[in-house]
């Protein structure tokens, strides 16, 4: 078993930008541990979102390696990516994202009944605990802008993961719901004992993560 | 497929509305059809009717009974020579008269011997057989329409000859005019009249017969039912076109509705990204988006086919309709083969999107 939940390796990562090449990523390195709570800031275009894509296996980097738990991502192939998303990632999108049609119920079954971790977590208890119960058989319309992000975070759960990557998290929420959200992505991490990365540059929550990265010109320097 | 459904429930308006063009495809492919079969039927209806499958008619006669003539000796050869019943038929297109108007109305005869398989269906009245009156006649009931009415005396418009109206039947055509069908005597009495010097020769045999092997006579060609409807002057040409538009509306609803799922997929492509990004499989996926085609146009298929027999009994009588059940269906599966292909390109859409839309980026 491997010590970290994730683990990147001098990863690089460039991008044409018309003629010339652009170093988003230049040899970053991350080490996250089970029940550890990260943050990355950094200002926009410094390849917040690129580092998160490679990290939640929806991008590959042209250099380095990752390692989510025991399964080494850059040795499998494009197809298998889907399935290590499925299994082994929970994303914590910037607008929920969640599927309009199915009621809060039916988004979690739904992430159980793909993932191979079937018995590990109850729908009703994970709602319980996130004080959703009552949300159950809502629909995301119906909802507010703050439950839905907490639905959100059931749903990055519910697969029982090794890695939560939150882009943003806060980023359509006021200060006060988006304190809220975050506090309960922590709580969550703690209890479970899962790594949490979260990318922001919401400053006002950064006292409740571990760590904190900054993301600047390609290089990730840890801060705290 | 429980997704599929549940997406259709949730998202009704937008649904409904792909569901009340398909319905609409279906309906109109599927009613163009009945009406162009119709049109058909009236060219070939009396011989499609007819319980037999070979006609045996002359051979120079290039299977097209109206110009065939037989001898009674050759149709009694073939009498001997069939395996199974036979019936004469003559057709011979005249006119008729009610009895005090001088309007001359279109009308096929087919001469037949009444008691034989060729006469007809009887709706209203009598058949010739039990009327058994000198020159009765069966008309098809669109003489109604003419005024014409059960036990009504009828006259043939060249000779003269008054007829009575003992029965009508149903759906009898050949070649655009309505069949009055008469006894061979009744027939003979008209020719002799025009033509004093008539001797008694027949167009055609019916054959109930499987096969047509065991008949050889001297002059006579044997073709089954098929052959001789596609002869009937005409025919032939009016349904190479009329399938053709039908084919041609098919292909037009196809592409049609490719467009709405088309539409209807991208506009929705931000949630198959989040779909692939929480790790459902493109199998998975493309079950739901084809579920739901298939969903739609199952439900579509019922409907359309519900509404065209529905609009089939308040058509007019001139208005020949006529959709057999396997044809609709023919057409129906062919309509669920086109949505589902239709919707394979939406699907190879939904494929190519990358999941990676999901991250950062807010549009």
């Amino acid at each position: 078993m491997n010590e970290y939940a994730i683990q990147l390796k001098n990863i690089v990562k460039c991008y044409k930008d018309g003629e010339q090449d652009h170093t988003v990523l230049n040899n970053v390195s991350l080490n996250v541990e089970p029940g550890e709570f990260v943050a990355i800031v950094g200002p926009s275009g410094s390849g917040k979102s690129t580092l998160l894509s490679i990290m939640g296996v929806l991008l590959s980097p042209d250099q380095g390696t990752i390692q989510i738990g025991d399964t080494c991502v850059s040795e499998k192939k494009q197809k298998e990516w889907t399935d290590i998303r499925r299994e082994q990632i929970g994303f914590i999108f910037q607008n929920h994202q969640l599927l309009p049609f199915l009621t809060v119920e039916e988004q979690l079954k739904l992430v159980q009944n793909m993932s191979k971790n079937k018995e590990e977590i109850s729908v009703k208890q994970l709602l319980e605990s996130l004080g959703l119960d009552e949300l159950a058989n809502k629909y995301p319309s119906k909802m507010s802008g703050g439950q839905k992000q907490r639905v959100a975070i059931a749903r990055a759960f519910m697969n029982d993961p090794q890695v939560i990557l939150a882009d943003e998290p806060t980023a359509s929420l006021d200060g006060e719901r988006g304190r809220q959200v975050v506090e309960m992505i922590r709580h969550e991490t703690k209890k479970r004992n899962k790594a949490a990365i979260m990318v922001t540059h919401d400053e006002r929550v950064l006292e409740l993560v571990d760590t904190i990265y900054r993301l600047e010109n390609g290089s990730l320097v840890r801060e705290k | 497929m429980k997704l599929a459904w549940k997406e259709l429930k949730h998202d009704k308006a937008r649904y409904v509305m792909v569901e009340a063009i398909l319905v609409l495809m279906v309906f109109m492919v599927l009613f163009l059809s009945g009406l162009a079969n119709g049109l058909g039927r009236a060219v070939s209806a009396g011989i499609e009717n007819a319980d037999a499958k070979y006609f045996a008619v002359n051979d120079t006669a290039e299977n097209l009974i109206t110009i065939s003539s037989l001898t009674p000796a050759q149709v009694d050869e073939v009498k001997k020579q069939a395996t199974g019943n036979i019936a004469t038929l003559d057709i011979q297109r005249m006119n008729l008269n009610t009895k005090g108007s001088d309007n001359k109305i279109d009308v096929t005869y087919f001469a037949i011997d009444p008691s034989g398989f060729l006469a007809p269906v009887i709706t209203e009245g009598i058949s010739l057989e039990e009327a058994d009156v000198e020159n009765g006649i069966v008309l098809d009931d669109s003489f109604k329409d003419e005024g014409i009415a059960l036990n009504d005396e009828i006259m043939d418009s060249t000779t003269g000859i008054a007829m009575k109206v003992v029965g009508f039947t149903h759906d009898e055509y050949y070649g655009h005019s309505s069949i009055g069908f008469m006894s061979v005597e009744t027939y003979t009495a008209i020719r002799k009249e025009i033509n004093p010097a008539y001797e008694l020769m027949y167009h055609a045999v019916a054959l109930q017969q499987d096969n047509m092997e065991s008949i050889h006579v001297d002059g006579v060609s044997i073709s089954d039912k098929a052959t001789i409807i596609k002869n009937i002057p005409g025919y032939s040409a009016e349904q190479t076109t009329i399938n053709m538009i039908i084919w041609v509306l098919v292909v037009i609803s196809a592409a049609i509705l490719g467009v709405f799922f088309y539409i209807i997929t991208i506009q929705k492509q931000k949630q198959y990204g989040v779909l692939k990004a929480i790790g459902m499989r493109m199998s998975e996926i493309s079950t739901m988006i084809i579920g739901q085609v298939a969903i739609l146009a199952c439900v579509g298929m019922v409907i359309g086919n519900a509404l065209v027999w529905g609009m089939s009994k308040v058509l007019p009588s001139g208005m020949p309709f006529y959709l057999e059940g396997k044809s609709a269906a023919v057409i129906s599966a062919a309509f669920m083969v086109i949505a589902i292909v239709s919707s394979l390109v939406s699907t190879r859409k939904v494929a190519k999107v990358d999941p990676i839309v999901t991250i950062g980026g807010n549009e």
